[in-house]
């Protein structure tokens, strides 16, 4: 059979799989929190305004408190408070949050902008990471890059000199929940994002991320895994995660990894059925890119040794439908091979094992 | 006798062989299929298939087959959900059925009871594994029972060599092997040592040598630290420790080497004192590795295949007939608790999830459920193994069904579980 396996290698007609490798980063950026660029003092109130239904009072001195009394209704219930601010994204400004809001709620931030040409546009997107979250009854600190939040909903806007002018806060109630919630900001900023462009593949230096431009972005509908092969170096509570971001989405994600004594090499898998998250840090919303983000710790050294991007076009049934009664028979009539047809043969073995005994 | 071993081969074939033609797991067929279909069509050797390479290099020639009748102007056709054609996901499953039909025929040879090689043949579990999961555990364990069959013959090198086999398919292969080269060195039978582990780097080379073309750092994490539960990814773990700690190791948890340490030292104690046989001492370490293997490590499903042809071997060389009967059970308990509790009804077969048993499936901390009922059967399995020998007892289904039912009453329905 090795005489057929060597000379129909590579005769199928078919054309499902493929692999790109990939072993020269067009770019590749270390990324780290850098100076504060915008911060809210809390000082004002009448900068701030609320609306929605439900009772709400929003006291602010030198942190924000949003007292919510939500009656019982059939429909879902919303307060905002929104804020002009004035914070450009040419300075790749990461947001951050520190606040606590009730359990039994949800909550999140969102964003409007204007461009150069004072184009209006808006910077948040339902899937953020932003959106919709649980409130947890304790505190926690959140943070997003706001050039990604503004990319995502705008794919082809310039964003170059544009500005984010306006923010919301909001607390939802699903239907039929009611009584007294809170919302309590302590703290609210922007940093700008800090870039250390590295030489050919590897970088020095003390980062949260590193972004590595693989090149133009590339069709995602049949993408399949992605290996990469790093080297990494950090604190010794380093984690990690790896994403592949084409545009400002994420592709593919991978395990999060932890540094190891043997070696600091690792061949991290990325897959599309792992994304769960995106990264603080994004490439280019022109390129497609491997962004190494730390969970916790801090990444000191990075090299890039490889990226093999694997697509397989994976096609179904034409006509496939899959209603719950079809699936239905279908497991009984797979049960009566695993299970009855066997149960029918131990049976007739029953008589079998006698006469051997 | 002939007509018997003829009719249940026969329906043992024709169950695998109707379940591999519409079912499989839709990720890992989709590993095979992608990787055999890089070669295939792009001619590219792949460096980075997801399991060890005996694997792959089984699967090529097999799929070699499936490249003719293609090249002939065969169409395939896809079956609702799944990754691969449906002729293409029998063919990657060929192997893997010859494997059981193997292990079927060594057993009834060396037991000569065709009641043994039945309990393998027709556990739902093993048919479930090659048929209708597309797992290869079968393959490894083929080797592993020829290494087992060897040394009650005495042919210890070619036992070495079945063993190494059997463990450059799936690393379980690698402990009866390790357990004999620690017995050689403790007896000081050095030359024997060395040849054994001639025969195992030996074939280890020979194996991965076309592997090192994709690096050497890529070999060492990708296989040897992955496979020697040293990556560095914190993934999913079916284990009873990740189950009940909510921790998240890189492959196993550190108690895994304490197992390893105690199963090597008892496997010493057990060759000096008692009078046991070779193989007996090894098939009951083996057995206790396997055990071990589950609790410590991320437990994959599968595995608890390992010691069903084991147990049977060892049930055959110790008259513990109970044991025998056990495993029966035992692979269908585990075939019904892997399906409702890891998977769902209909996730091999459609290849997609969905619950079709509400009450069975679906269901919260359904791993920390699997996971105890699993531990109770090993556990009963252990005694079978250590005790007296005793007949197969009804009312083992009982208290597991007993251990099932508390489970679920305080986990699924109570939810109490400390993570």
């Amino acid at each position: 059979m090795a005489v057929p396996a060597v000379f129909l290698r590579s005769t199928l007609p078919q054309s499902t799989v493929s692999q790109i490798d990939i072993t020269q980063a067009v770019s590749l950026h270390g990324v780290s929190l850098g100076p504060l660029i915008w911060s809210e003092g809390f000082k004002n109130a009448s900068s701030w305004t609320v609306s929605g239904s439900g009772s709400a009072v929003l006291q602010v001195n030198e942190s924000l408190s949003l007292n919510i009394v939500f009656p019982s209704r059939t429909t879902a219930q919303a307060i905002t408070a929104y804020h002009n601010i004035s914070i450009s994204l040419d300075q790749s400004p990461i947001i951050t949050a520190r606040l606590q809001v009730s359990r039994g709620v949800s909550y999140g931030l969102r964003f409007w902008g204007v461009t150069k040409d004072n184009k209006s546009f808006t910077a948040w997107h339902e899937g953020s990471a932003l959106q919709h979250r649980p409130g947890l009854g304790a505190p926690e600190i959140i943070s997003a890059s706001l050039v990604t939040e503004s990319s995502i909903p705008n794919p082809t806007l310039s964003l170059t000199g544009a500005r984010i002018t306006r923010m919301a806060l909001y607390v939802e109630a699903g239907p039929l929940i009611a009584g007294a919630f809170s919302l309590y900001v302590s703290n609210l900023r922007a940093n700008s994002a800090q870039l250390t462009k590295a030489n050919q593949n590897e970088v020095n230096g003390n980062f949260t991320a590193l972004v590595a431009d693989l090149g133009p972005t590339m069709a995602t509908t049949t993408l399949y895994q992605v290996f990469v092969g790093l080297d990494i170096k950090g604190s010794f509570d380093l984690s990690y995660v790896p994403y592949l971001t084409v545009g400002a989405n994420v592709a593919a994600q991978g395990y999060t990894y932890v540094t190891k004594i043997a070696t600091t090499y690792e061949l991290a898998l990325l897959s599309p059925l792992l994304v769960n998250s995106s990264p603080l840090f994004s490439g280019s919303v022109h390129s497609s890119s491997l962004v190494v983000s730390a969970r916790t710790g801090m990444i000191s050294f990075f090299r890039l040794d490889s990226v093999s991007i694997r697509f397989f076009a994976q096609q179904t049934a034409l006509g496939a439908s899959l209603d719950h009664l079809t699936a239905r028979n279908l497991v009984f009539y797979f049960f009566i091979f695993l299970f009855v047809i066997l149960v029918a043969m131990v049976i007739l073995v029953v008589k079998v094992f006698k006469d051997e005994d | 006798m002939k007509t018997r071993v003829w009719a249940s081969l026969l329906v043992g074939l024709i169950v695998r062989i109707e379940i591999a033609s519409f079912a499989g797991h839709p990720t890992d067929m989709g590993f095979f299929t992608y990787s055999a279909r890089l070669y295939y069509e792009t001619g590219r050797f792949d460096t980075l298939f997801s399991s060890l390479p005996l694997l792959y290099y089984i699967q090529l020639l097999f799929y070699s087959v499936y490249a003719i009748v293609r090249d002939a102007g065969f169409s395939d056709t896809f079956f609702l959900y799944h990754s691969s054609y449906m002729l293409e996901g029998l063919i990657l499953r060929i192997p893997e059925i010859l494997a059981d039909a193997g292990i079927f025929y060594l057993l009834l040879k060396f037991t000569g009871k065709l009641r043994y090689a039945a309990f393998y043949l027709l556990n739902p579990f093993t048919i479930y594994l090659t048929a209708a999961w597309g797992m290869y555990d079968s393959l490894m364990m083929l080797p592993l029972v020829a290494g087992f069959i060897l040394v009650s013959r005495n042919q210890m090198r070619f036992a070495s060599l079945a063993f190494v086999i059997s463990g450059l398919i799936k690393l379980f292969g690698i402990i009866p092997f390790g357990l004999m080269a620690i017995d050689n060195i403790a007896k000081k039978r050095f030359k024997e040592f060395g040849i054994q582990l001639g025969i195992g780097l030996g074939l280890s080379l020979i194996t991965f040598a076309p592997y090192f073309a994709g690096g050497l750092e890529n070999f060492y994490v990708g296989f040897v630290l992955r496979f020697l539960g040293g990556s560095g990814a914190l993934s999913r773990s079916y284990g009873i420790i990740a189950a009940f700690s909510g921790l998240r190791f890189t492959g196993s948890t550190p108690l895994i080497w304490l197992a390893g340490a105690v199963v090597v030292s008892a496997f010493i104690i057990d060759r000096r004192r008692s009078d046991r046989s070779m193989l007996k001492t090894l098939l009951l370490w083996s057995i206790v590795a396997a055990v071990s293997l589950e609790i410590f490590t991320q437990a994959e499903p599968q595995w608890l295949s390992w010691v069903i042809p084991l147990s049977i071997l060892y049930a055959f060389v110790a008259q513990k007939d109970g044991l025998a009967n056990f495993t029966y059970f035992f692979g269908t308990a585990s075939t019904f608790l892997s399906i409702t509790l890891l998977q769902s009804s209909t996730y091999l077969v459609t290849g997609v999830g969905s619950v079709v048993f509400s009450g069975l499936e679906g269901l919260p901390n359904s791993i920390a459920l699997s996971d105890v009922t699993v531990l109770s059967m090993l556990l009963m399995m252990l005694g079978y193994v250590f005790l007296k020998p005793t007949k197969f007892k009804v009312e083992l289904i009982a208290l597991t069904a007993l251990v099932y039912l508390q489970a679920y009453f305080w986990f699924s329905i109570m939810r109490l579980i400390p993570v």
